[in-house]
């Protein structure tokens, strides 16, 4: 994924927290919910402003101290399933 | 068109009144005003509007029409139901046919998350027993009742949302398939045949007074053990794991897309689950298993009110 590319929470969407470290989320027309883990819960924490993926995997990296690929890797399909669930917005950083 | 307030209910955390009772409701304390008015008539001319469910058209104006076996109903606007039955019905026959139909209607357009489930309460708080039909819900409930639990709902449950979700006191009455119904422990009153899956009607013993609204302690999901000689056994469920469960039992979810339901629903069952532990309640097929598996029940309200008093989540 560009690390240029601006990642910000879509309009609508309803979120609640299921227990403490984990949250649920269901898109303005979606029927079905996104389940969060621990990780994926701070990954849309972290989403609450725009922010590029670069400087998303950055934070990330600094927060759980591993290599930024690594992070990059693991939070990159993450990021898709959001985008592809409707939950999270994606311009190209072109 | 026939209303009034001949008779005043209180169910579901709502004040019922008019033509009809709702067959197990406590009776609505006198200086309430009432929530629903319930009037016997004619009903008025179809609405535009679509077919949603086996019994229900929703209409444009968001009002829902019911339509079972003969009994027609006009739901409208959370407040009111127009119930029309067959010249031939008793009055009892058309208030139990009315207490199980029109109020999911009133409860979903009130958005107040109607489940298909069990609930009793206890001092230590309730249990919601969540599991598909012909899974023991409403058995189960009547042999807590006959333990002293009071019931705070049969098919159908409310839970008021807050800090602490907590359930109101509902029908006083199971369903019970024929089987289940001839294998009660204690005198009940047999209100009448209910039509639909051929069930019976049961009235509860009314049980020690309670506070009500009741907070919600455990939810637990039904299943079959096997074989028939297992011990009944109670399984925690990861909150995460349990939404999807108890999302597939709010009742007659076709209300709830097009009422525009989806987020409020899914928000409050978030608060549900992080707010009560749930439980898978595995049973064997025997009767002898009952007293085991109340005794799970109360084990896991008991939980529920130790985890709540650890978390300092009491008002």
């Amino acid at each position: 994924m560009n690390g240029e590319a601006t990642l910000r929470r879509r309009d609508g969407v309803t979120e609640a927290r299921i227990s403490e470290r984990e949250v649920v989320l269901l898109g303005p027309e979606a029927e079905d919910y996104f389940g969060l883990d621990p990780i994926a819960a701070d990954v849309w924490s972290r989403l609450a402003r725009p922010v590029t993926f670069g400087a998303l995997v950055a934070a990330l990296a600094d927060d759980y101290d591993a290599e930024p690929a690594r992070i990059a890797a693991d939070v990159a399909p993450m990021i898709d399933a959001l985008v592809e669930g409707g939950l999270v917005e994606r311009d190209s950083g072109a | 068109m026939t209303g009034g307030e001949a008779f005043r209910s209180a169910a579901y955390g709502l004040i019922w009144a008019g033509a009809l009772p709702l067959p197990g409701a406590a009776p609505a304390p006198p200086d309430a005003p009432a929530d629903v008015e319930i009037a016997l008539g004619p009903l008025p001319a179809a609405r535009p509007g679509r077919v949603v469910g086996p019994f229900w058209r929703l209409c444009e104006d968001g009002s829902a029409w019911y339509l079972r076996d003969g009994l027609r109903a006009l739901v409208e606007d959370g407040r009111r139901v127009l119930i029309d039955a067959p010249e031939d019905w008793s009055a009892a026959r058309t208030g139990l046919e009315a207490a199980y139909g029109p109020p999911a209607a009133i409860l979903h357009q009130r958005r107040a998350m109607p489940l298909h489930a069990a609930a009793l309460a206890s001092e230590s708080g309730a249990a919601l027993i969540v599991g598909a039909a012909g899974q023991g819900k409403s058995s189960l409930a009547r042999a807590l009742a006959a333990e002293g639990w009071r019931a705070a709902g049969d098919d159908v449950a409310v839970i008021e949302d807050g800090p602490v979700p907590a359930l109101p006191q509902g029908l006083a009455t199971v369903r019970l398939f024929a089987d289940g119904a001839s294998a009660g422990r204690s005198a009940e009153t047999l209100l009448g045949g209910g039509r639909g899956v051929g069930k019976a009607v049961v009235a509860l013993p009314a049980g020690a007074p309670l506070t009500w609204p009741a907070p919600l302690r455990a939810v637990l999901f039904l299943e079959w053990v096997h074989p028939a000689s297992a011990r009944p056994r109670l399984t925690p469920l990861a909150p995460m794991a349990a939404l999807g469960r108890l999302r597939a039992a709010v009742l007659r979810p076709e209300f709830v897309l097009p009422l525009g339901l989806e987020g409020v629903y899914l928000g409050r069952l978030a608060r549900i689950l992080s707010a009560a532990p749930a439980f898978v309640l595995g049973r064997p097929r025997r009767w002898s298993a009952m007293d085991g598996t109340t005794a799970l029940v109360r084990e896991a309200v008991e939980t529920g009110a130790a985890r709540a008093e650890l978390q300092g989540s009491e008002p």
